[in-house]
């Protein structure tokens, strides 16, 4: 199972990295407790955990949108840490959970896609949605197969959740981007828009060999997607499953897992005192 | 469709009336579950007003028929109408329609109860072994268990060690090739008559786990563990004496220390549990960098899994163990399990998915053949009592259940 490192460096590498909420107050609340994560070009990475266990903080620190007290992010072995955001989504596409986030209403959805095409070379509203630029757009949004290519000069708004998110997720990929975050992209959609968008990640990350991480609050979707599961919890890794010993996670073995950490937050310091004078 | 129930004596007659098609069939099949679950253990299924029954009701026939069978139970048809009994035979279940007991009588052959008492909240029926040779097991300490305190583990510490038929142990080991490759998975496990339970640390629901069969004997990596030989000269069932009361496991040492007369005993006792309390390694221990890791709070919760409520109600538990009064002797490898402290004891608990356990005298062996039988352990658990007043868990506790126990004699380690 320990196959000889590759000597590229790793797609993204996290290394330390705590970020802590109100930070001196009662309501002190450790986000991400030094957290170190190598993730290999090409690797789908599923997020799972509990409310509060910093799914979406570790997604924010790698994006940049939160800054974070200490540690190192490198991305395809270049220090990304002090850089801003806007810098970062050069590299980084992302997709979150609000539909409404990744798309602009008052625009068309031609001129979202313009306007994300263009966003690693020139931001400006002013770029006209040329003939060449809009057969490109027709192409990309009929791989969608949402029959949404008919309907590119329309309104954003005009659009149902799923079919915004799908479009945010085409967005996202459009350039290429090193490292892909959906950020529990499909938590705010009906069962069946979900199930289309989820199938779309799907289909794009691996035709693209694409390094993605998902965040989800959905067992079965941590079971039946990527080639990676990370378990967090209080902003540490708890559990790191990948190749085979993933394939081989079941909703059954995640429940329990869960349950476990259930369990031990249960247990205070003075049942600790307890359990360490029983272990034998 | 219509179930009513009438409970004569040891025997439950149940009737069925209207139509036991895919709609109605698990429905029949949880109350016949429930019926069993309360301790019925002879079902008569009266059919006099069953006008239909599809594959999905002869499967519940079947099924219910197995389940009661390996129970030493017996589950008969009567009164079918002629279409329902034509496709009763066709299927070859006719031999339903007979009670198999009354041709294969063994009562007269098989062990009585010796002795019988009440002792609150249990009551137990005592058998003598008719097959046992001595009178205590011998026991002795293999390994370090003070390691696990005070520096860990090295190769140095771990043996392979086999497990025949006649050998119990309780420690801390692993299944592998050696001690290197043991180092991940090192954690519980019980040996008992030729079938050996290992905690698996990454997955607490799918403990791995070794049957002794023909020359096939199972091996296990062994860092310490208490092992005893011999076999068990006494046998007893008990239950609550009321429907409701669970016997907790410092009962059944009790008990089975006076049915010894000894004041250290083995034990096997399989049983409905009612709820356990223990814990279990989440990481092999021997991965620490610093023992203090694993006591301390709050990192004792990455190396520890405990419950601090009791589990597993429902399920049916094969827990393996020594109890004793001695605190001289065996203090380093016992704790408290009653409230007053005074007795002591050391027991892993294998966790099975519910089935029926069979009532009157039985072998060890015998009945864990049937136990593993199809279905493989969910759980493995070091049992301890949580004696915190007001917060503590208490103390595993089971239904009802049956029990092996021996006096064990200590002896001094001998080199293997």
């Amino acid at each position: 199972m320990n196959s000889p490192k590759a000597a590229a460096p790793p797609m993204l590498d996290l290394h330390g990295v705590r970020k802590v909420f109100h930070p001196g107050t009662p309501y002190k609340v450790v986000a991400l407790d030094g957290i170190s994560l190598e993730v290999e070009k090409g690797s789908f990475v599923i997020i799972i955990g509990t409310n509060g266990s910093g799914k979406s903080a570790l997604l924010n620190a790698i994006a940049g949108s939160v800054p974070f007290e200490s540690g190192r992010i490198s991305l395809m072995g270049r220090d990304i840490t002090g850089w801003p955001e806007h810098l970062r989504s050069k590299y980084i596409g992302r997709v979150f959970q609000n539909p409404l986030m990744g798309t602009i209403t008052e625009l068309t959805v031609a001129e979202n896609l313009v306007l994300s095409s263009s966003r690693s070379t020139l931001r400006s509203l002013r770029t006209a949605v040329t003939r060449r630029s809009m057969n490109d757009i027709k192409d990309r949004v009929a791989s969608l197969k949402l029959g949404l290519e008919t309907r590119l000069n329309e309104k954003m708004g005009a659009l149902s959740g799923g079919q915004r998110q799908a479009l945010t997720l085409l967005m996202a990929t459009w350039t290429g981007p090193d490292l892909l975050l959906l950020d529990e992209h499909t938590a705010a959609l009906d069962p069946k828009s979900a199930e289309l968008v989820l199938h779309l990640s799907e289909q794009i990350i691996s035709h693209e060999r694409m390094t993605a991480i998902m965040v989800t609050h959905s067992i079965q979707q941590a079971v039946n997607l990527g080639d990676r599961l990370v378990m967090m919890h209080r902003g540490r890794i708890a559990h790191d499953d990948t190749g085979p010993d993933k394939q081989r996670l079941r909703v059954r073995e995640l429940l329990s897992r869960f349950e476990m950490i259930r369990c031990g937050e249960q247990v205070d310091q003075n049942a600790a005192v307890m359990l360490a004078e029983q272990i034998i | 469709m219509q179930i009513r129930k009438h409970i004569a004596g040891p025997k439950v007659e149940i009737h069925v009336e209207g139509r036991l098609d895919a709609n109605w069939a698990s429905h029949l099949e949880s109350y016949l579950n429930e019926t069993i679950r309360q301790g019925a253990r002879h079902v008569l299924l009266n059919l006099g007003r069953l006008k239909y029954i599809s594959s999905a009701g002869i499967r519940v026939l079947l099924t219910t028929f197995k389940q009661l069978k390996s129970a030493k139970g017996s589950f008969v048809l009567s009164q079918p109408s002629p279409a329902v009994k034509s496709v009763i035979d066709m299927v070859g279940l006719d031999s339903l329609f007979h009670d198999s007991r009354e041709s294969q009588d063994q009562t007269g052959s098989l062990p009585q109860p010796v002795r019988t008492f009440d002792r609150l909240p249990g009551s137990f029926r005592v058998y003598r072994n008719p097959s046992s040779t001595k009178s205590a097991q011998s026991w002795h300490l293999v390994g370090s268990p003070h390691l696990l305190h005070s520096g860990g583990y090295t190769g140095s510490e771990c043996r392979a060690i086999h497990f025949p038929v006649d050998v119990l142990g309780l420690g801390l080991g692993a299944f592998g090739n050696g001690y290197e490759d043991c180092i991940p998975r090192f954690g519980e496990f019980l040996a008992v008559a030729g079938h050996v339970v290992c905690q698996s640390v990454d997955s607490p629901d799918t403990p791995d786990f070794m049957i002794g069969e023909s020359s096939f004997i199972p091996e296990a990596q062994v860092l310490y563990m208490m092992a005893g030989t011999g076999d068990f000269p006494f046998f007893m069932e008990f239950q609550g004496q009321e429907e409701g009361m669970d016997i907790p496991l410092s009962a059944i040492g009790d008990v089975a220390m006076e049915v010894c007369g000894a004041d250290a005993v083995s034990f096997a006792c399989l049983g409905e549990v009612s709820g356990l309390v223990g814990y279990g390694y989440r990481r092999s221990p021997v991965l620490a960098a610093h023992p203090d890791e694993i006591f301390s709070y709050p990192s004792i919760l990455d190396w520890i899994h405990y419950r601090s409520e009791p589990a597993c109600q429902g399920a049916i538990t094969l827990a393996v163990g020594i109890a004793s009064r001695r605190v001289d002797m065996l203090a380093s490898f016992t704790r408290p399990l009653d409230r007053d402290k005074s007795i002591l004891g050391h027991v892993h608990a294998a966790v099975f998915p519910y089935r029926p356990l069979a009532g009157g005298y039985q072998e060890l062996r015998e009945c864990l053949e049937v136990l593993f039988q199809g279905q493989e352990p969910i759980g493995l658990i070091h049992l301890l009592s949580d004696l915190q007043r007001i917060n503590g868990a208490g103390e595993s506790k089971l239904a009802r259940g049956i029990c092996w126990t021996s006096p064990i004699e200590l002896t001094e380690e001998t080199s293997r």
